[in-house]
């Protein structure tokens, strides 16, 4: 059961918010934390007993640690068990396992968040077993995070305030995010899909680079409807979650881009991986060396076939390379700036999207037919799907721009707002009903 | 004060919307749209209400029976009775075999349906064999239109053959098919129906039937099948009528689709196959050519199991080729 789903939607969420709404504060982390097992359960029993295994031996870890926490070789063996613990569970599910469990990748980041702040000191340790499931568990954040720092998280756990319009503007981000995944995302898709049911070979360049942008659309408005909703539940329930994405695509470096691209996982790796082995403060040598080693991970994280290595590879050197040279040269040339990041990033998407190297290196020789190539390529292809998915794209465009951050700012809370969002609502839901829905592209990462 | 006001506006339409929509569908799963409501407890109500106003007043039959794997190897239907057959064989041995009812599995030996009829089907009387298969070239293909869904676009998009006319158009159905905009016609985007009443061709290649699977019963597929190749007779009396066998779906998903599987699409191409009448109305099964050893779709012609990749689209006009009608005169 995903976010987006008519179940969720129809029959989970309006049973959880009535039973939240109508506790005490003093009982609503537990009913988050049972809420989110029960929700986590749907998608896989096996996955809930799991993050319930994983709570409870991380609280318990956590526990020995702040027991010797004036003895700092103490904390750091409890630290290291914490994170060969986490991080082996993750590696196990992730790269020996054929399936995932729902939300691993995000919820054991977020305990290795608590291990660190807990360690350097940052924030005391959970105060309960009941305290850190709600913090692990939280349904909204446990499929596609955002990311949470523990020390900005937990404050929240503790202690939040539900008011009636963190509650219309939670519903109202909900709904947004809904459409951009169903109206946009799941539309995109299907040239996407076409493209892949046609076969690299046939079709013609521009179709090539159609897809390319398709792809792009499609994951920027899956993940970001995605956390949108995720947003908008988590002020529904109290809390203030952090900002997922801030318009990549309005970047003049890719370093920029992956500064507004899934911002929590950036902000978590700069926090507990960058900074740790030095950052940019030991020299040039060792800020690229730092760069790389955190882009590679990034790569691993996403999975293990060759091309998310070559991914994060890729990235890692164009960063490397902004940070010590083009980057003057890009912040000179707006036009050029900006025409950079929208053609390398469509790129490096290609490159994350199309695991096999061969279908790989056929997609490039599509995308730059200098040596001619391709089997029974159809030229005008392009027409065609440009005709269909034109609007689409548009559509897309028009809601990334500047002036509609502005309007929906000034505008959310008005009668107006709230009959379109009304209408988008049902607009979705007959979409999931009668439409293709494809589950959450970030589900398998 | 009035701002205070707005603020709950979103969530109170919302809930009160959603509690009468579920109250209408709840209703409805058990009235006028219960022929919808095949999810039962899997999905919420909501869900019999948005697909029955869907499809409210289209040209389709509801789902009523869903179509699963282990259905009847015969054109018998659930209630017991058995269709009408239309009487026509193949024209002779050197027609497209066509596998006995319900037995895609290749081990069962293709056999000519005037060798071995379905047993559920009444005997039909023997025809008269006026015309055979034979080999022609793309230039048979002058005068000839291929009617069809979205593997018919992938022949026109992907095959390479230009002189062929195409009424095709992704999602077309056995249902909707004359009143479907997919004629190009001087820069006109026409009907099928009006591009026909216009037109005339020499040969029609009927390439449909995938996505009527889920919907409706084989009875119900045929009986609109036989109503569409009867219209096109009576619009182009003089072309030849080619009803081509739906191809086959990759082997996982014929296991893994109780709608979209082989076994389904051999039963309705058996029936189709009944059309053929060898004088006028041809039966055609591309899934000699596309078919692997299992008897499912050979899994390298196809990405998303279901249609060809772009390269082997030509695959049907080959097999068009080698199975081509000519009537001398």
């Amino acid at each position: 059961m995903g976010l987006s789903d008519l179940n969720f939607l129809f029959r989970f969420l309006p049973a959880f918010l009535l039973l939240y709404y109508l506790c005490p504060m003093r009982y609503r982390n537990g009913i988050l934390f049972v809420g989110s097992i029960i929700f986590c359960g749907f998608g896989s029993l096996r996955g809930a007993l799991l993050l319930l295994c994983s709570v409870t031996v991380n609280y318990a870890l956590i526990r020995f640690m702040d027991c010797r926490r004036t003895s700092l070789s103490w904390r750091r063996c409890w630290l290291l068990t914490a994170v060969l613990f986490n991080a082996g569970l993750l590696c196990f599910y992730k790269y020996r396992m054929p399936a995932l469990p729902p939300g691993i990748s995000f919820y054991t980041f977020a305990l290795l968040s608590m291990d660190f702040d807990v360690y350097l000191g940052r924030e005391r340790c959970p105060g309960s077993w009941l305290e850190l499931g709600a913090y692990t568990a939280m349904f909204p954040k446990l499929l596609s995070g955002p990311i949470t720092a523990y020390h900005e998280t937990i404050v929240q756990i503790r202690r939040r305030r539900v008011t009636a319009k963190k509650i219309e503007y939670g519903l109202s981000l909900v709904i947004a995010g809904l459409a951009f995944k169903v109206l946009i995302a799941d539309t995109v898709a299907i040239l996407w899909h076409d493209i892949r049911t046609v076969g690299f070979e046939s079709i013609s360049t521009p179709l090539a680079w159609m897809g390319a942008a398709a792809y792009s659309v499609q994951l920027l408005f899956d993940f970001q409807g995605y956390s949108l909703i995720a947003l908008g539940l988590g002020s529904m329930l109290g809390f203030d979650l952090p900002r997922n994405f801030d318009h990549p695509y309005r970047s003049r470096s890719v370093g920029e881009y992956y500064r507004r691209w899934h911002m929590s996982l950036g902000q978590w790796f700069r926090d507990y991986l960058y900074i740790p082995l030095g950052g940019n403060r030991k020299g040039p040598v060792r800020t690229a060396f730092n760069l790389l080693t955190v882009w590679i991970v990034t790569g691993i994280w996403h999975g293990v076939t060759p091309n998310y290595l070559l991914w994060g590879l890729i990235l890692g050197l164009l960063i490397v390379s902004e940070k010590f040279w083009l980057g003057r040269f890009l912040s000179r040339h707006g036009c050029i700036s900006r025409l950079y990041v929208w053609i390398l990033i469509p790129l490096t998407w290609v490159i994350f999207a199309i695991p096999d190297p061969h279908s790989l290196g056929v997609y490039f020789s599509r995308l730059f037919p200098f040596r001619g190539g391709g089997i029974a390529v159809s030229k005008n292809d392009w027409l065609r799907y440009g005709r269909n998915y034109l609007g689409f794209f548009l559509a897309a465009l028009v809601v990334s721009c500047p002036a509609a951050d502005y309007v929906w700012k000034k505008y959310w809370n008005t009668l107006a707002a709230k009959a379109m969002l009304f209408a988008l609502f049902w607009l979705c839901v007959y979409r999931l009903v009668n439409g293709l829905h494809n589950p959450f592209l970030y589900l398998n990462f | 004060m009035k701002k205070k006001k707005c603020r709950m506006t979103l969530l109170s339409s919302l809930t009160l919307s959603m509690l009468f929509t579920n109250l209408a569908a709840a209703v409805s799963a058990n009235g006028i749209y219960r022929e919808y409501n095949v999810a039962g407890w899997s999905q919420p109500a909501i869900t019999v209400l948005m697909q029955g106003l869907a499809h409210q007043g289209a040209p389709r039959t509801p789902q009523t029976i869903p179509a699963v794997s282990g259905n009847t190897p015969s054109g018998q239907q659930p209630d017991g009775t058995v269709p009408d057959a239309p009487s026509g064989q193949q024209p002779d041995s050197a027609a497209p075999d066509v596998p006995s009812g319900g037995q895609p599995d290749s081990s069962v030996p293709d056999v000519p349906s005037d060798e071995q009829p379905d047993s559920s089907v009444p005997d039909v009387p023997a025809v008269s064999v006026p015309y055979s298969f034979q080999k022609v070239t793309q230039e048979y293909f002058d005068d000839a239109l291929i009617i069809g869904d979205s593997r018919a676009t992938g022949i026109q998009l992907y095959s390479g053959w230009d002189n062929i006319t195409y009424y095709a158009e992704n999602g077309m159905t056995i249902y909707s098919m004359f009143d479907c905009k997919a004629a190009e016609e001087d820069g006109r985007m026409l009907t099928v129906r009006e591009a026909l009443q216009e037109r005339s061709f020499g040969k029609i290649y009927l390439e449909i039937g995938i996505n009527e699977m889920g919907t409706g019963t084989v009875d119900s597929f045929m009986e609109a099948y036989e109503d569409a190749v009867e219209q096109l007779r009576e619009l182009q009396p003089d072309a030849i009528i080619y009803v081509c066998g739906i191809m086959y779906v990759k082997q996982s998903r014929s296991e893994s689709d109780p709608i979209f599987n082989n076994p389904n699409i051999q039963e309705r191409n058996d029936h189709i196959a009944r059309l053929a009448d060898g004088e006028h109305i041809f039966y055609l099964d591309i899934n000699e050519a596309v078919a692997d050893e299992t008897g499912n779709l050979n899994p390298d012609y196809t990405w998303d199991e279901v249609h060809l990749l772009g390269q082997y689209n030509i695959l049907w006009l080959e097999y068009f080729c080698s199975h081509g009608i000519v009537k001398d005169g």
